[in-house]
């Protein structure tokens, strides 16, 4: 059928009404997704990242994870259990990768490993004084984030003289389906304003990953990657994080010989 | 919004084609651009997981720019445009339109 695409009709138009951001969830109902108890529960994954993913897919977790594209980390991952709680299998998960931890934060299930990237590497931790989008799509909240982390992860250089010559033209697609969101966020950190976007939008999953180098941005910051390929992603542009729906096959783009 | 059609005007009606773009300008560029930051990160690569819905469509969130041409004495002005060719890739099939970048509008082939 790819082969019969030739045109591509344009038709701007706005879509219909917004739809309201998602009814905020309440750590209880995250507790109780987390001790519902599954039996001869078995997963065979290609990393531990996909595991997680899956996971969190089939049990509608909303999760966080910040990994090191490390070897070790690209192992496959063959779990079998007979019974458990999904948040034991998520620690189960984890348990494959030394280092890493589980974490729970507000609406949000944490993975990340402070002896593989301490908190002054990670990006996740620098504050943003005010975040705000308002019925907005999610890829346009994620650029909007993007933008306030990056200038403050790489501050731009300016021209000799300090003028503001030149200038950057863009674009953004997403998907017409995605509902808008509305996200109101004061003197908290990038991860704390990713948990807001999956909370708020129907990806429910974000991911950093950490390039196993560890030669550091100028500003200390470990450097990103996305899952998506394997280009050089440059200072400017650092940090980067992906996010998920629920069900999302994961990229491998990351891992050798993709 | 943008819908895939067939060679036919068909819509083709797919969901989870992948679709990401690059710009590239052409003449003019009056507005002095000297970068983009297109749909997926580095710039002018994909896909990055961006489909189409089970229609066989997508949107077009933002078509922005940011230039110091736009402000003269600390004031907002006008000026464009710059003129760039925005290449579309829908699966593996791609096409190209013209964008025109103004400083208080954006068009595409001339809307």
């Amino acid at each position: 059928m790819l082969a019969r695409i030739a045109v591509l009709l344009l038709a701007f138009q706005f879509l219909g009404a917004a739809r309201p951001a998602s009814p905020p969830s309440v750590p209880d109902e995250l507790r109780s997704k987390l001790g519902k108890r599954v039996t001869d529960y078995s997963l065979e994954a290609n990393s531990f990242v996909e595991a997680l993913t899956r996971v969190a897919g089939e049990f509608q977790i909303p999760i966080g994870i910040a990994w090191v594209n490390a070897p070790a980390a690209r192992a496959k991952v063959s779990l079998s259990m007979k019974s458990a709680t999904v948040l034991e299998l998520i620690e189960a998960v984890v348990k494959t990768q030394p280092g890493y931890e589980v974490s729970l934060g507000k609406s949000v299930v944490h993975v990340s490993s402070a002896s593989w990237v301490p908190g002054r590497q990670s990006p996740l931790t620098l504050k943003v004084k005010k975040f705000e989008v308002h019925g907005e799509t999610v890829e346009v909240a994620s650029r909007q984030l993007h933008d306030l982390v990056r200038i403050a992860a790489s501050p731009p250089k300016l021209p000799p003289g300090g003028g503001h010559r030149g200038g950057v033209a863009g674009s953004l697609f997403g998907n017409s389906d995605e509902p808008k969101i509305s996200v109101q966020l004061s003197d908290v950190t990038i991860e704390d304003a990713l948990d807001a976007i999956i909370h708020a939008s129907a990806r429910k999953i974000w991911i950093v990953t950490f390039s196993n180098s560890l030669i550091l941005t100028p500003k200390g910051f470990r450097r990103t990657q996305t899952l998506w390929n394997n280009f050089p992603i440059p200072d400017s542009e650092q940090p980067l994080w992906d996010l998920l729906h629920w069900g999302d096959a994961l990229q491998l783009t990351v891992l050798p010989g993709k | 919004m943008y819908q895939v059609n067939d060679q036919s005007g068909q819509p083709i009606q797919v969901a989870g084609l992948q679709v990401w773009d690059e710009i590239n300008t052409t003449s003019p560029n009056n507005l002095g651009i000297t970068g983009y930051v297109t749909t997926c990160t580095p710039a002018n690569t994909g896909p990055c997981g961006f489909t189409t819905n089970s229609l066989g469509q997508f949107q077009e969130n933002r078509l922005s720019v940011c230039a110091g041409a736009c402000r003269v004495n600390n004031n907002c002005t006008t000026g464009g445009p710059t003129n760039a060719n925005q290449v579309i890739h829908v699966g593996s099939y791609a096409i190209t339109q013209s964008i025109s970048y103004y400083c208080d509008h954006v068009t595409a082939n001339g809307h």
